[in-house]
């Protein structure tokens, strides 16, 4: 019953030899790099050669250097599939120890595959003094050549950064990250890796970081290493940590249980083949720390600092050059300033032009053109200045110097520019001299420092003799106020803006009354009937006060014709008493008083004053009927 | 009849507050001894003695308050002193007084243009709201604003035309708008900080040690946005943001509100 299994494994082996075929046809190429580029003399540097695009066994010949000592450590190799097409690539590691502190140079390696061969690029490194007390920092640090075994065998991964020692305020380390995994895992990270600590600062990490394999402590771990830079901002020990959110996909065994025996129970399906093939994947979060990183940053020394320092830290080349040798008086003339080398860039000002009245000077601008294969730290910024030359009898654009701190000497280095002779029409003739050279012919920090920092002249701040085109100043001192307050803060602009918007407010009410009455005319016609009743009303209460029943009674018929009137569209002093029996019910209280009133203009009878208050009620209940 | 009434009290009203507050004493004058340092000022000024005319003036604002003629005065001697930053301060603060005058705007150009203080690219909307000062633009909607409410108010006794309304209040609505969008757009401008020191330089962190992201000239103008300890953190003119020391710059418009002194932030 193994057939199958091995028929399968027998396909599964064909497939990965025809791959390594295709794969053969492929060019050869071969990196080398190492963990460190400086490293203490009891410590070591990893350096790792890969070969990529042969899965053949490759022969590397390493170089003899008087005082390093080589040491292998392990051989990796990887094989992706993308698309069909296979690509192979093996690392072999070596670890690398000094006998004594120095400057040391890798001549190019030489890697023979088959009948190919190929060479690495040559590559310089420094080993420093050994560090006192550095031992258990280094290794707590998890360095690559002394990793923390413990971690390893509890852990399904564990992170190592690179040795990182003492730095000073703004320099550029390098840092090499790896993120290890052990084989047997499946590992998906969701994330990368991110530092945790103040005080020092870490670019964004690439996206896909190199992908190799490492045995450590007999243990096969997939790697993930991402080669970045930390800079310390502040003063003083920090710890740091990193760490990287990642999911394993743990093999889960298989349940023949499920199916009820049978054929399951064949011993050929408890191969642990089957696990992974038919038994699945838990995905498993982890978080992957490091173990804490101490980052050391100690303060630039003070002694022998230039003045005109900015906080550049690496090592730099000054190249100075004009855009032409002949002007006039007032052309400007563009000054263009490189600096090009290794270190921190963002503190690399340009160097300042000396403040004399010959020249006036503008803003420079900066363009940065940075080398991607060393992390942007190596480079050239390039600034332009604008200067204009003042006085005809200018000979020489002056001396520029730029101060940075080289930390492998640990020492300040100026470097400083060659004069450049130019010619201002007008000017005097200058003494016959050989054409200096444009620029520095600077080779080296120590070739090229300088004793002392080439400064400005210290002269008293002197305006621009533009100005003297300003206007004059005023004589009469004008108005004081205590304090500057914008107008929209001042009262009476809040005033009038209250005041305006009070009475547009007040208009729009108005408006919108005047445009719902004429909407609406019964509306105001009802408003009016009733202003005209209250006002009856009050006549009609003041003719029963004084007592005057002939008055009372002749307002109550003023009152019922009026408001009847505009009810039956006729004039009210039409309406007698024969159209309120014709119009209005029988047993209507209005006709009584019509008639009450008719009877006291015609007869002269008087009510009484009950009689009066009744008919005053019912003339109120009434009418307000009618409005 | 009420509303009526109502609105003739408001008319009325309105007039009467006009009038009050245009008759107003708006600001002091000053007097025989603020005459004198003026004098002092100019004195020393003319005879090319730019630190005495400082002294002179700087005592003045602090005695009297601010005046435009004097901080312009003070600009100019800051200016010919050599202090940029300074002088770049004093001009701005001349115009929160008189944003229209063009002494002072002519010289905060011509010194600007000449110690490399170019302004970077603007957009359309920018340049055409920097034609006017924040308070001229609050100014022209304010404007609008009266003009549009005593034509609503004058339409109560004078029968318009519809056109004629309708073209006057769309008028005088755009204005109004307009100028409100100005001062809102410009608002933040009204009091930005000037670079005071000749090698400023903003940092990505409020910490001495921290990274540089470029140096930054004196007399730029910066806008601060928060602090935080000795820093400041600020956008300058050309939109990079960085934190800088809080002694490297001086708010336009002082924070104490009474006048103290040209030099205090």
């Amino acid at each position: 019953m193994r057939l199958p299994l091995i028929l399968l494994q027998f396909l599964l082996g064909l497939t990965i030899l025809c791959g390594s075929g295709n794969e053969a046809a492929a060019g050869l190429s071969v990196e080398a790099s190492l963990s460190h580029l400086a490293f203490p003399v009891d410590q070591g540097a990893m350096l790792s050669i890969t070969v990529n695009g042969s899965g053949r066994h490759s022969t590397i010949e390493l170089p003899e250097i008087e005082g390093i000592a080589f040491t292998g450590r392990g051989q990796a190799s990887q094989m992706s599939v993308i698309n069909g097409a296979i690509s192979t690539s093996s690392t072999s590691n070596y670890l690398i120890r000094a006998e004594k502190p120095g400057v040391y140079t890798i001549p190019p390696i030489k890697v023979k595959v088959g009948g190919e061969s190929a060479v690495t690029k040559a590559m310089s490194f420094e080993v420093t003094p050994a560090a006192a007390g550095k031992g258990s920092s280094g290794s707590s640090a998890g360095t690559a050549v002394s990793p923390g075994r413990s971690q390893a065998e509890e852990e399904a991964g564990f992170i190592r950064v690179s040795e990182t020692g003492d730095h000073y305020p703004g320099e550029i380390v390098p840092v090499t990250i790896k993120a290890y995994f052990k084989e047997r895992y499946r590992t998906d990270i969701s994330s990368l890796v991110t530092m945790t600590g103040d005080g020092v600062v870490m670019p964004q990490l690439r996206e896909k970081p190199m992908q190799t394999r490492e045995a450590v402590s007999g243990e096969t771990y997939n790697v993930l290493t991402w080669e970045t830079t930390l800079a310390g901002i502040k003063e003083g020990r920090h710890q740091l940590s990193f760490s990287l959110e990642a999911s394993l996909l743990v093999p889960q065994k298989r349940s023949s249980r499920l199916f009820g025996g049978g054929m399951f129970d064949d011993p050929m399906f408890n191969d642990p083949f089957f696990d992974s093939v038919f038994g699945g994947y838990q995905r498993r979060p982890v978080t992957v720390t490091s173990p804490p990183v101490f980052f050391n940053v100690v303060p630039l020394p003070a002694a022998g600092r230039p003045e005109g320092f900015s906080g550049a830290i690496g090592n730099f080349d000054l190249q100075v050059s004009a855009n032409s040798r002949e002007v006039e008086v007032g052309e400007p003339l563009t000054l263009t300033m490189a600096i090009s080398g290794q270190g921190n860039f963002d503190r690399v000002e340009a160097p300042a032009f000396p403040n004399i009245p010959d020249w006036k000077t503008y803003s420079p601008t900066a363009t940065f053109t940075n080398d991607h294969a060393d992390h942007g730290t190596s480079g050239t910024k390039r600034f332009e200045q604008a200067i204009v030359a003042r006085d005809p009898a200018v000979a020489e654009i002056p001396a520029l110097s730029f101060s940075y701190f080289d930390p492998a000497r640990k020492e300040y280095v100026t470097r400083t520019s060659s004069p450049i002779t130019v010619k201002v029409k007008g000017s005097a003739p200058t003494p016959a001299e050989p054409e200096p050279a444009a620029s520095t012919a600077a080779t080296g920090p120590a070739a090229k420092k300088t004793a002392e920092p080439q400064q400005p002249p210290a002269a008293a701040p002197q305006a621009a003799t533009g100005l003297a085109g300003l206007a004059p100043i005023h004589l009469q001192a004008g108005e004081f106020q205590p304090r500057l307050v914008p107008l929209w803060q001042k009262g009476w602009f809040l005033a009038v803006c209250g005041l305006c918007l009070i009475l547009l407010s007040v208009l729009l009410i108005q408006a919108v009354r005047q445009h719902n009455r004429q909407k609406h005319p019964e509306i105001e016609r009802g408003r009016q009937k009733r202003a005209e009743l209250r006002h009856a009303l009050q006549h009609l209460e003041q003719a029963k006060s004084r007592g005057d029943g002939s008055a009372f009674l002749t307002l109550c018929r003023t009152a019922i014709q009026n408001h009847l009137g505009p009810h039956w569209n006729m004039a009210p002093t039409a309406i007698s008493l024969a159209d309120l029996r014709t119009r209005l019910a029988p047993d209507s209280p209005l006709i009584e008083i019509f008639r009450a009133a008719d009877e006291a203009a015609y007869g002269g009878a008087i009510p009484t004053h009950a009689k009066m208050q009744d008919y005053l009620d019912t003339l109120h209940r009434e009418l307000e009927g009618l409005v | 009849m009420i509303f009526r009434h109502l609105h003739r009290a408001a008319i009325v009203a309105s007039f009467l507050c006009l009038l009050a507050i245009l008759s107003l004493p708006a600001n002091s004058t000053a007097g025989t001894a603020e005459d004198t340092l003026l004098e002092q000022g100019n004195e020393a000024f003319s005879r090319g003695n730019y630190h005495e005319a400082i002294a002179s003036y700087e005592q003045l604002i602090d005695q009297a308050g601010f005046s435009a003629p004097v901080l312009y005065n003070l600009a100019n001697s800051y200016a010919l002193a050599g202090k940029t930053g300074l002088a770049v301060l004093n001009y701005e603060r001349a115009l929160r007084l008189a944003p229209g005058d063009s002494d002072i705007s002519g010289n905060l150009e011509l010194l600007r243009k000449e110690c490399g203080l170019f302004a970077g690219d603007a957009t359309l909307a920018e340049r055409t709201f920097r034609l006017l000062h924040p308070d001229q633009w609050a100014l022209l909607s304010l404007l609008a604003l009266v003009l549009f409410t005593l034509f609503r108010l004058s339409a109560l006794k004078v029968r318009f035309s519809g056109k004629a309304h309708g073209t006057v209040a769309v008028l005088c609505l755009l204005v109004l708008v307009f100028g409100a969008a100005g001062t809102l757009f410009r608002h933040r401008h009204f009091n930005p900080a000037v670079v005071v020191v000749p090698d400023g330089r903003l940092l990505v962190s409020p910490f001495p040690s921290a990274a540089s992201i470029g140096a930054i000239q004196e007399g730029r103008l910066v806008y601060p946005d928060k602090e935080y300890g000795d820093f400041v953190h600020v956008t300058d003119e050309t939109q990079r943001k960085g934190w800088i020391p809080r002694k490297s710059v001086i708010r336009v418009v002082p924070r104490q509100e009474s006048a103290g002194g040209s030099t205090a932030g």
